[in-house]
């Protein structure tokens, strides 16, 4: 088990510095000067290379990708250019409203999703199932930040249930919106899931001898047939997590939702070199960590994952 | 399922709305309420709140109700006192001597003994602007001041080799500030420079104190201390900052009641311009500067008034000190030639821009020079610029050998978004220019790309707007001055983009900026704006005009040329 660990532990260690290095890369390849943005358009000539020097942006490439690969080791990763925060400490900041949009998100697609995949199992192809497939296929499919707009429109303009822009500093109601339209994708999947895996558990032979033995319908359900399909449910339960803490980009960004996504998306319309590095690196880090611990929780359930 | 889900959204929607608590109003003496929370919103990024930083206008917004300047400027822009009470311009246009207030306290903040607010001095005024120069502060605004107080380039020098060499600056204070004594301050420039006094009206001439400065260090920016009607209370990135009324504030209105009268400010930061406006109809805001483009006509009327459907709200309208333009690099092969930049400035009908593709959002169409006629002291409709005249520009282009555009190559425009409305009026100039037989090909560029290649002298035509720093044609001008331009042609060219040269305009722009005398300067400055704009460096389109959309409780909260926002006087009628 140790050997698993350390091998995860290095694998990751060597996909971070992958992305530190391929998002340094990348901040020198897009055009434009930082140093000009701050200043605006009047400035000179003499005041851009002022300022460039202040920032280091006339060291060489390699100097400026030393100096921020020790930094960030030691955690330091530098002050925003567009607002001189510290962008370690910005980003941990804003990382509970990111982390609380996410784990509600995938506490409520969890909920739901395993509550209509048991619901359909239980009634195949009839009109309920049917629905709830539809409608899981519509979750699937619809890209978030299309849907995102669509409910701003329809509950926040519209029918005015709910508020389409802030944080719940004013009141929990502010969630709603932005965790629901998160919440769809993976609601959707884990109902899918749900249901197939239901289905398979519901045929197995142990099943039918609970109920040959004339345990009530529902006990046979959850505590025979839904503890057994929920294996692969957690699974992808699991993997979602990860998924869902660094993909927040644009709901964050249609909802106002001050995480890590909006952050990230301001940071890169006024190329602010540090804060989208920091922002990408962070959540690489949130990511590898995320799954590692699924891993080793695996390994630790199931044996066989440590021979592969 | 329903049920858990019914259960959640109880609990969600249940879960306390938190409602502003300072909602409490009292009747004060001319009719006028007082208290109430200001909620105003943001669509732009904030820098920060450390003077030394402020340079975008929403960093300006929130930092205008924390500090005082020495000398502002009212809604129409003109020079008004604020920290000074008076002050004096030497004839020779190089002393410039303030006598400031002596009644004027800093908020009370953790940073003084006590944490009481200590009384503002002169030697405060002195420290503050010595910030701006000193690169160690990070600051973004010394160029303003560099090349025209005395000892200011000297001081910058001195601080930035320090710096690299690892050691403390030599020198500690600009010459030209001097303290004369508490109420009474100097600043002495090498060379007259009438626009000066308005570079005190700039964000970086802010009046901070030191204690707070060293107390916060390197965040002072997010721990603004100022003498200003609010006083900073929190700030959560991306989403709102929060300010309080500051009660020993010095300045009272014409009835003799204390101000601000509001209890605070809250900014708000939604960036998108629908979600603001479904916000502001929602009466979570009280103000949304700028509508959608794309919801225009669903907001105004032709004739400038509101829809029916927002006929509750207060629309607010002021024409910009701001241009939209198409620069000419004029030292390219294409539009070295003035007579073919002339033909594209006849070529196209603002009008037809204005009414079509603008639908009246924009002021009105540039048919006289880059300085917008809402200049104050300035008559900038004394200038000749160009209306549409297809014939005059299709004899211009034959005279410069393009008769009905043969031979002349094809032109990229660069161009960045803008919310799709510089697409919409690049088509519409596209279609205009196929008149003269000239072939327009566009190129939409994110914006620091668009700049890049600007200043690198890689656009022969593209796209710009220019916002007034301050009330004075110099700030537009300066885009015209030869000798901003470098020598070697590979070079960047930051602020004359067109690459332009005139000796005559630059001679008369010199001896301009040099000139006390207002009516004098102004002569001036016409002449030499006349002399450019003949030489076409640009194609000028537009002069912007600020849309507002305010509750119609929302009192004294004017919308001024140049979007400044100050709500010391403002006040909520709820």
């Amino acid at each position: 088990m140790a050997t698993y660990i350390i091998r995860k532990l290095l694998y990751s260690i060597l996909i971070l510095i992958g992305v530190i290095t391929v998002t340094f890369s990348l901040m020198y390849v897009i055009p434009g000067d930082p140093a000009r943005l701050m200043l605006g358009q009047r400035a000179d000539i003499a005041s851009i290379d002022a300022v460039r020097k202040q920032l280091g942006l006339d060291d060489p490439l390699y100097t400026q990708y030393g100096r921020f690969m020790v930094k960030a080791v030691q955690g330091d990763l530098g002050r925003s250019y567009s607002s001189n925060r510290d962008v370690l400490k910005t980003i941990l900041d804003t990382f509970p409203a990111t982390a609380l949009l996410a784990v509600s998100a995938l506490i409520i697609s969890s909920i739901v999703g395993i509550l209509i995949g048991v619901i359909s199992s239980v009634r195949p192809y009839t009109f309920a199932d049917n629905a709830s497939m539809l409608i899981a296929l519509f979750g699937i499919s619809f890209p978030p930040f299309a849907l995102g707009l669509i409910m701003a429109l329809v509950f926040g303009a519209w029918l005015k249930w709910f508020p389409i822009s802030g944080y719940i500093n004013n009141g929990m109601i502010y969630l709603v919106l932005p965790m629901l339209t998160l919440a769809l994708r993976p609601l959707s999947i884990i109902a899918r899931l749900t249901r197939s895996s239901m289905l398979d558990v519901l045929n197995q032979d142990y099943v039918r001898t609970a109920r040959a033995k004339g345990v009530s319908g529902w006990k046979v359900i959850i505590r025979h047939a839904l503890r057994n399909a929920l294996n692969p449910v957690i699974t992808t339960i699991s993997a979602w997590l990860a998924a869902l803490l660094g993909g927040t980009f644009f709901i964050e960004y249609i909802f106002n939702w001050p995480g890590i996504g909006l952050l990230a998306i301001n940071s890169i319309l006024s190329l602010d070199f540090p804060m989208i590095q920091g922002t990408v690196l962070f959540t690489a880090v949130i990511f590898i960590i995320v799954n590692m611990i699924v891993d080793i929780v695996y390994a630790f359930l199931d044996p066989k994952v440590k021979l592969s | 399922m329903s049920f858990s889900l019914f259960v959640i959204l109880a609990f969600l929607i249940t879960g306390c709305t938190k409602k502003n608590g300072d909602d409490l109003q009292t009747q004060l003496k001319g009719g006028i309420k007082g208290g109430g929370i200001m909620v105003s919103n943001e669509s732009e990024n904030i820098r920060g709140l450390d003077p030394v930083g402020v340079n975008d206008v929403v960093s300006h917004h929130v930092s205008h109700q924390i500090y005082d300047l020495l000398v502002d400027l009212d809604t129409n822009l003109q020079l008004k006192p604020m920290l000074a009470r008076r002050w004096e311009i030497s004839p020779d246009g190089l002393t410039y001597v303030f006598h400031l207030r002596n009644d004027v306290y800093f908020h009370d903040n953790a940073c003084f003994p006590g944490g009481k607010g200590r009384k503002f001095i002169a030697e405060d005024v002195r420290y503050s602007l010595n910030r701006v120069l000193d690169t160690r502060t990070g600051s973004l605004g010394f160029d303003f001041y560099r090349n025209y107080v005395e000892g200011a380039k000297e001081f910058t020098e001195e601080v930035t080799k320090s710096i690299t060499e690892n050691r403390e600056p030599r020198i500690k204070n600009v010459r030209g500030y001097k303290v004369i004594d508490d109420t009474t301050f100097q600043i002495k420039l090498i060379k007259p420079f009438a626009p000066f006094i308005y570079y005190l009206c700039l964000g970086f001439a802010y009046v901070a104190p030191k204690e707070a400065v060293d107390k916060y260090g390197k965040d002072f920016f997010q721990n603004p201390v100022g003498t200003g009607p609010f006083i900073f209370e929190n700030w959560t990135p991306d989403l709102e900052i929060n300010l309080k009324r500051n009660p020993n504030y010095w300045d009272k209105d014409e009835f003799g009641n204390s101000i601000p009268y509001l209890s605070g400010v809250k900014f708000r930061f939604i960036k998108d311009l629908s979600q603001q406006l479904l916000e502001f109809k929602n009466g979570n805001i009280d103000d949304s500067y700028r509508i959608p483009n794309e919801l225009f006509k669903n907001i105004i009327t032709s004739e400038k008034t509101l829809t029916p459907e927002y006929s509750k709200f207060v629309i607010q309208r002021k024409t910009a000190l701001a241009t939209q333009y198409y620069g000419f690099l004029t030292t390219s092969r294409t539009f070295s030639d003035r007579r073919v930049r002339q033909a594209f400035n006849y070529a196209i009908d603002r009008d037809k821009i204005l009414k079509y593709v603008l639908q009246g959002s924009a002021s009105d169409a540039a048919i006289y020079g880059l300085v917008p006629p809402v200049m104050p002291n300035y008559s900038a409709k004394r200038i000749k610029g160009y209306n549409f005249n297809l014939e005059k520009a299709k004899q211009l282009m034959t005279e410069a050998g393009y008769p009905g555009g043969k031979g002349f190559p094809e032109v990229t425009l660069s161009i960045n978004e803008g919310g799709g409305r510089n697409t919409q009026i690049a088509e519409a100039i596209q279609n205009m220019l196929k008149e003269i037989g000239v072939t327009l090909k566009l190129q939409l560029l994110q914006f620091a790309q668009l700049l890049d290649n600007i200043d690198a002298g890689r656009s022969d035509l593209y796209r710009l707007g220019w916002n007034a720093d301050y009330p004075d044609p110099e700030t537009f001008l300066n885009l015209f001055y030869g000798k901003n331009v470098p020598d070697n042609p590979n070079d960047k060219s930051p602020i004359n983009s067109f690459r332009y040269k005139n000796p005559k305009f630059d001679e008369l722009f010199e001896k301009a900026i040099a000139t006390t005398d207002i009516n004098e300067r102004n002569r001036l400055y016409e002449e030499a704006e006349q002399l450019a704009v003949d030489d076409a460096p640009m194609l000028f389109i537009y002069y912007d005009e600020d849309w507002r959309l305010i509750q119609p409780y929302v009192k004294n909260y004017a919308l001024d040329p140049m979007h400044r926002v100050n709500m010391r006087f403002t006040w909520l009628d709820k």
